[in-house]
C-alpha cells in the first residue's frame, strides 16, 4: 500500500469529490488525504469552500414551467412530427411495413396461380380475329385504309367492333 | 436501471403519449438547466424546447448505453453552448464599438429583476455568479451542484475523464466562493 505522504496539489486534485461523498475514494487514499488534512490549513480551508460552494448552488430554487410551455412544445412537437416525419426513412419504412407484406402476399398469391393465368401467348393477336378493337390495328388485304378510319370511330363511339363486320354491325 | 426506459422505447417507436411523459418528469431540471448555463436568460423555454424536440427527432438513434436523463442533458448542454455562441456573435454585432467590459455590464443589467421575491433574487444571485465562469468550468459545475448528477454521468456527458470533471469542478466552485459569501 503506498503510503506516501500527498502534496497539496495531489490533495486538490481529489478535494471536489472527497466534500461531495467520502466513500468515492478507497480508504487507502482517504486515511492519506485525512493525514494531510490534519496538519495543512490550506486544504482544510479548501475543503470548506469546496462542502460551502455546492451548498450553496444547491440552495438554487428550482424553476418554474410555465403553463404555456407545454402546450407550445407539443405544437412544436406536432410540425415537427408532420414535416419531419416526411423526411425520416427509418419513420417511412416502419409505415411502410404493413403494405409491403400485403405487396409480398400478393404476389405470392399470384404466383401460386400462374397456371391458370394467361400467357405471353394467350395476348397474341390473331389476324384473323376481327371480334376486338386491337384487331382493328392489324393490316387487311381487303381495305388497309378502313382499319383506321373504324379504330377512330371505335373510340369515339365506344363500339368494340365498329367498321369491323363484327357483332356491332349486326342490324345496321 | 433506467426509470424511463420503458417510456423512452414506446417514444422510439413513435408514441407521443410516452414521449409526453418523458416531458413532464424532465422539463423542470432542463428549464433550470438552460437558465443556469445562460444566466437566468429569458429564452430558457424556448431552449429548453429545443432541447425536447432535438431529443424527439433523434430518439431512434438512443441506444440506451446512457440512462435517458444523462443522454438528454448532453443534448441540451450542446443546445445551449450553440444559443451562447449565436448570443455572442450577436453582442459582436450589436455592439462593435463597445468594449467587452460595457457589454457585460449591459448584458449583467439585462435580466436585473424589479421583483423582490426572495427566491427570485437568490435564483439572480445564483445565476449571475455561474455567468462568470468560463464555459467549461460553468457547465460542470452546474451538472453537478444544481442538477446533482454525479461525476461518471458529468464525464459520459462532457465526454472527457474524471479527473478532468473533478478539476473543473474544483476549479468553478474556487471561483464562485467569494462571488456567492454575501448569500451566507
Amino acid at each position: 500500500m503506498d503510503e506516501t505522504p500527498l502534496s497539496c496539489d495531489d490533495v486538490r486534485r481529489v478535494l471536489a469529490r472527497r466534500s461531495d461523498d467520502e466513500s468515492a475514494l478507497d480508504a487507502a487514499m482517504r486515511a492519506r488525504l485525512d493525514a494531510h488534512l490534519q496538519t495543512c490549513a490550506g486544504c482544510r480551508a479548501e475543503l470548506d469552500t469546496q462542502r460551502d460552494v455546492a451548498a450553496w448552488l444547491r440552495s438554487r430554487p428550482a424553476d418554474r414551467v410555465s403553463q404555456q410551455f407545454a402546450a407550445r412544445l407539443a405544437a412544436a412537437l406536432d410540425d415537427a412530427t408532420g414535416w419531419f416525419g416526411v423526411a425520416d426513412w427509418r419513420a417511412w419504412t416502419l409505415r411502410l411495413t404493413p403494405v409491403a407484406a400485403l405487396l409480398a402476399a400478393f404476389v405470392l398469391l399470384g404466383s401460386s396461380q400462374s397456371e391458370s393465368s394467361p400467357t405471353l401467348d394467350d395476348w397474341t393477336l390473331d389476324a384473323d380475329d376481327t371480334s376486338s378493337t386491337a384487331s382493328l390495328l392489324l393490316p387487311s388485304d381487303d381495305n388497309p385504309d378502313i382499319r383506321l378510319d373504324a379504330l377512330v370511330e371505335a373510340i369515339v363511339t365506344g363500339d368494340d367492333a365498329a367498321g369491323s363486320g363484327g357483332p356491332g354491325d349486326v342490324g345496321k | 436501471m433506467d426509470a424511463d426506459r420503458e417510456l423512452v422505447e414506446r417514444a422510439a417507436r413513435g408514441s407521443r403519449e410516452a414521449f409526453d411523459e418523458l416531458v413532464r418528469r424532465h422539463q423542470s431540471a432542463i428549464v433550470s438547466l438552460a437558465r443556469a448555463l445562460t444566466h437566468g436568460s429569458a429564452d430558457a423555454e424556448d431552449i429548453a424546447q429545443e432541447v425536447f424536440l432535438r431529443a424527439w427527432r433523434s430518439l431512434s438513434g438512443f441506444r440506451g448505453e446512457s440512462a435517458f436523463r444523462t443522454w438528454l442533458h448532453r443534448v441540451a448542454v450542446n443546445v445551449v453552448h450553440s444559443h451562447t455562441g449565436r448570443v455572442s456573435r450577436l453582442r459582436r454585432l450589436l455592439l462593435p464599438q463597445t468594449g467587452t467590459a460595457e457589454a457585460d455590464d449591459l448584458i449583467e443589467r439585462a435580466p436585473a429583476r424589479t421583483d423582490l421575491e426572495a427566491e427570485t433574487m437568490l435564483r439572480d444571485a445564483i445565476d449571475r455568479a455561474l455567468a462568470t465562469l468560463p464555459e467549461e468550468l460553468r457547465v460542470a459545475v452546474t451538472l453537478r451542484d444544481v442538477q446533482g448528477l454525479d461525476y461518471r454521468e458529468i464525464a459520459e456527458i462532457l465526454d472527457v475523464p474524471i479527473g478532468t470533471v473533478e478539476s473543473r469542478i474544483f476549479r468553478g466552485r474556487q471561483r464562485l466562493k467569494p462571488l456567492l459569501e454575501p448569500l451566507r
